[in-house]
């Protein structure tokens, strides 16, 4: 083994979103086991080299390292009832968290590796038949399910959880709850269990019922910050708007720059009063995601109503290379520009904005000529870039037609682009 | 990936899958309860407090049976909005049952099976221009019924036109373009001579929360052009605009209304500070905070002598408020009246002495159904009469689904005054009923006891958001403007103009 020296990239703090959506800035023992993965990543690899080991185990090392920069190894507090011990374990668990993303080569990449690194061959091939199950290659009996409970009787957390998910993923949502229910029974008191009933209950839009698991789960724990995030996904469904916002605070109080919960927060704060937090919670997502058009053009109204004109202007201005034509857009910045005094400025931007109006409406009128499942897919491309340029948010429905029927051409392809980076 | 985004967007909830709602009400929640069924009230008190306080208790009978799941839905959500948590939530299936068990199971519609009154003759006047789309706002001036005095604004495609009848044929002229104008008011802002043009511009046909409503003055110039001025940007929906000196400084204040949505919105005094190199300083004031407001009229409603605001809010307030001008430059507020059910769909208001004892009484049309889509029966025209007292007498005077703009004057020259309405409807709305379900165009003949007679002009086409009663052909008496608001939006070039053939 060589010697444990500090890796300088390693050191700066971490903004990744974990698995349970927290964004964590480094923890000094997660780090130090990064460290140390790294550093034994590294050895084999030098090894393999100097030995001239197999391209396969080449190609295991890439694979692995790869799943690294996807499964973030700070996600590993957030496993309490993992035992952390050896460096397979903790091979075996990022393979687990690999497994839970759906990045199956990346999760036998790590058990490739954990298995030749040493001592937990029980977790490596618990691991191995759940990610044959989940891959398909094993059917998700209940056979299969009863077969691993009694083989690792102490791993029934993680295997339900297996379970629940597989189910869950392929839309089998009723066998979700059945196995829920059987896991509840098992572990009367698991926070996780009902976060996880929260999270199928999310899935097919029973709100009322997600609220209840979510708020369930956080009074047996109220640290399952993945509760929160649904709980306050559930209430925002159900237009709560009031307690939604209540728990996207305290979400965000342990998780400041969840940029999902900071744009539901954000929505949420409508009210005459909430001006300075949603600027405050609009610039924290323009720093976290500096292109995000959506975030810009809220932030530019924000300014506006509040006659900030310069500010406004300074913010709304960095779009126009990005969305020309878009109508709001437009329109805000001939807001601010009359705000500032500069009224050929103004007037030049209000044209374009009824330049654009007149784009929309000449788009509405086709849109609504024919009904969404009787429109050819030309008049489904004319409407997707068409809107694209003048509001570009009314192009979601346009293109996801054009992209269910196939009919994706570079145009569109560029279009879906940009759109799914705004979106984000 | 883009298609998880998309669904991801915001959307209404959703019924949950039939064959999970079984296993997800079995679902034990932390107190023992079924989770699907979280435990809220289910009598009819507990249904009355919620459903009767953000607004008037809605009729059973405002809705048909298979509707009331919506509604409650709607209301219990509108609640969660707006961030209040005073109330208790009722059971939903205890709020539905209370409204279905005395709704209709349809709607009924009577219908008029009279044949079409033969004192209107229809006219479609054919005009050189840009087409016309959906017409929101006809202006004339009584006092100047020459050419250039109608003013049409076109809520489709933003154009402010005038109609030009100079000529023996018709030409219609783009004065300036806006986003969705929905009134026009002709005045002289400025004080210069000229006359001048407020706008008042909602900023998007559909509601929206993206604050783009604008208030516009087109400074009249002397070659008939205008200059198109910001009055104010970023309002959420501006719906209309009046002007009235209320500080008696001898300059034009402004009232502006402000529709907005559910929960922003407002009625605005704005006090003119004076003008800076030709463009006004304006000092806005809320008068009324709530969101809804329909039109606004500035008359003597209590015969002071002091000209008074008068407000037509809809949303769930469907009321008639009065600002009394106290002449110290404030305003003491009445109500005038108020329908009292949410879902009446305030459209409009005129004002006129109909009972000519001198003072001031109004016409009131509620027949809205942007809001829900649905023609209603109890859709009606009523008079309110001024006896000197708030609130004012009402009382019905005709039914009629989609009713959207009434106005005054003595159609059958006999020396009082009579009322003509149009209504507006979607093609679709129509459809979906017998022809001859719905008129489009009557007029109410009153009598010697201040009754009214109803007429039928036209039937089933209902495409029309406003009127006008105006000597159109200069014979004497009272032809009715009708301009059409095509809710295909396909464009018109004619002008619809039913000819009184009285005189």
């Amino acid at each position: 083994m060589p010697a444990r020296k500090p890796n300088r990239k390693s050191r700066r703090p971490s903004t990744a979103t974990t698995e349970t959506g927290r964004v964590d800035h480094g923890r000094r023992r997660s780090r130090r086991r990064l460290v140390v993965l790294l550093g034994a990543l590294l050895a084999v690899v030098v090894s393999a080299v100097h030995v001239g080991a197999s391209r396969a185990r080449r190609s295991d090392f890439e694979k692995a390292m790869q799943a690294r920069r996807l499964v973030k190894a700070e996600t590993l507090v957030d496993r309490p009832w993992w035992p952390f011990g050896s460096l397979a374990d903790e091979t075996v668990m990022r393979a687990r968290l690999a497994r839970l993303r759906g990045e199956d080569a990346a999760a036998t990449a790590f058990l490739n590796f954990a298995e030749s690194a040493g001592d937990a061959p029980r977790r490596i091939e618990l691991e191995r038949r759940l990610l044959a199950i989940q891959s398909g290659q094993v059917a998700a009996s209940v056979d299969e399910l009863s077969s691993l409970l009694q083989s690792h009787p102490d791993e029934g957390p993680i295997i339900f959880e297996a379970f629940v998910n597989i189910n869950a993923a392929s839309g089998r949502f009723d066998q979700a709850l059945s196995l829920l229910t059987i896991w509840g029974e098992a572990d009367p008191t698991s926070a996780l269990v009902d976060m996880h009933r929260g999270e199928v209950l999310l899935a097919v839009d029973a709100y009322d019922a997600a609220v209840t698991a979510f708020r369930r789960s956080l009074a047996r724990n109220e640290h399952v910050l993945r509760s929160r995030i649904g709980l306050t996904e559930a209430l925002n469904q159900l237009q709560s708007s009031g307690e939604a916002l209540q728990q996207a605070r305290l979400v965000l109080a342990e998780d400041p720059t969840n940029i999902t919960i900071l744009n539901t927060a954000a929505g949420l704060l409508s009210g005459p009063d909430d001006g300075a937090e949603r600027e405050r919670l609009l610039r924290l997502m323009l720093a976290i995601d500096p292109d995000n058009y959506d975030a810009t053009l809220s932030l530019g109204r924000l300014l506006c109503d509040r006659q900030e004109f310069p500010q406004a202007f300074e913010v709304l201005v960095k779009l126009e290379s990005f969305h020309p034509l878009d109508a709001s857009l437009n329109y805000l910045l001939a807001q601010a520009a009359t705000g500032l005094g500069r009224q050929a400025d103004a007037a030049k931007y209000l044209e374009q904005h009824f330049a654009s109006k007149a784009e929309i409406d000449r788009l509405t009128k086709i849109k609504r000529s024919r009904s969404d499942d009787r429109r050819s897919l030309d008049d489904e491309r004319t409407l997707a870039l068409g809107f694209m340029k003048f509001e570009w948010k009314s192009a979601g429905p346009h293109l996801m037609r054009i992209q269910q029927a196939a009919g994706v051409d570079p145009e569109v392809s560029q279009a879906i682009n940009k759109f799914s980076r705004q979106m984000n | 990936m883009l298609l998880l985004l998309l669904l991801g967007c915001t959307r209404e909830p959703q019924e949950i899958r039939p064959d999970l709602s079984g296993m997800i009400r079995n679902i034990p929640s932390a107190d023992g309860s079924p989770a699907g069924a979280i435990a809220r009230p289910k009598t009819d008190t507990a249904v009355k407090k919620f459903c009767g306080d953000c607004h008037a208790l809605p009729r059973a009978t405002s809705f048909p049976k298979s509707r009331w799941d919506h509604e409650v839905r709607q209301g219990i959500r509108l609640y969660r909005e707006s961030r209040r948590d005073d109330l208790v939530i009722p059971d939903f299936d205890a709020a539905v049952a209370f409204f279905t068990r005395g709704a209709p199971d349809e709607y009924e519609f009577a219908g008029s099976r009279e044949p079409l009154d033969g004192r209107f003759r229809a006219v479609a006047v054919p005009f050189d221009g840009e087409p016309v789309h959906a017409i929101s706002n006809l202006h004339l001036d009584p006092s100047k019924p020459a050419a250039g005095d109608l003013i049409l604004a076109d809520l489709w495609s933003g154009r402010i036109s005038r109609l030009d009848r100079s000529d023996a044929e018709h030409r219609l002229t783009t004065l300036t373009t806006v986003s969705n104008p929905a009134h026009v008011e002709r005045i002289d802002f400025d004080l210069d001579g000229i006359d001048d043009l407020l706008v008042a511009d909602l900023g998007s046909l559909n509601p929206q929360d993206t604050r783009e409503g604008s208030l516009w003055w087109l400074k009249g110039k002397p070659d008939g052009s205008y200059d198109r001025i910001t009055l104010r940007m970023g309002l959420s929906r501006t719906s209309d605009v009046a002007a009235i000196d209320f500080d008696k400084d001898g300059d034009l204040d402004l009232v502006v209304g402000d529709f907005g949505l559910h929960f922003e919105g407002a009625v605005y005094l704005v006090e003119n500070l004076g003008f800076v190199d030709g463009v006004p300083d304006l000092k806005w004031e809320v008068l009324d905070d709530r969101p809804g407001l329909v039109e606004v009229e500035i008359v003597d409603l209590d015969g002071d002598s002091r000209l008074d605001i008068v407000t037509l809010i809809s949303q769930q307030y469907e009321t008639i408020e009065a600002h009394l001008n106290q002449g110290d430059g404030t305003f003491r507020r009445q109500t005038v009246y108020q329908l009292g059910d949410p879902a009446s769909g305030s459209s409009g208001m005129e004002f006129s002495d109909l009972d000519g004892d001198g003072d001031l009484d109004v016409v009131l049309t509620n027949g809205d159904t942007f809001d829900d889509d649905l023609p209603k029966p109890f859709h009606r025209i009523h008079v309110l009469i001024n006896n000197g007292t708030f609130p004012f007498a009402g009382k019905v005077v005709a039914e009629m689904p989609g009713v959207y703009c009434a106005c005054v004057g003595d159609i059958d020259s006999d020396g009082d005054q009579d009322i003509a309405a149009v209504s507006l409807l979607t093609v679709e709305q129509i459809a979906q009923h017998d022809s001859g379900t719905f008129d489009s165009v009557i007029w109410l003949e009153q009598s010697s006891d201040g009754d009214f007679r109803r007429h039928t002009i036209e039937r089933d086409r209902c495409d029309s958001a406003t009127c006008r009663l105006f000597d159109w052909d200069g014979d004497g008496d009272l032809d009715l403007l009708t301009p059409r608001y095509n809710t295909t939006m396909d464009g018109i070039t004619d002008f619809e103009v039913f000819e009184n053939t009285t005189l």
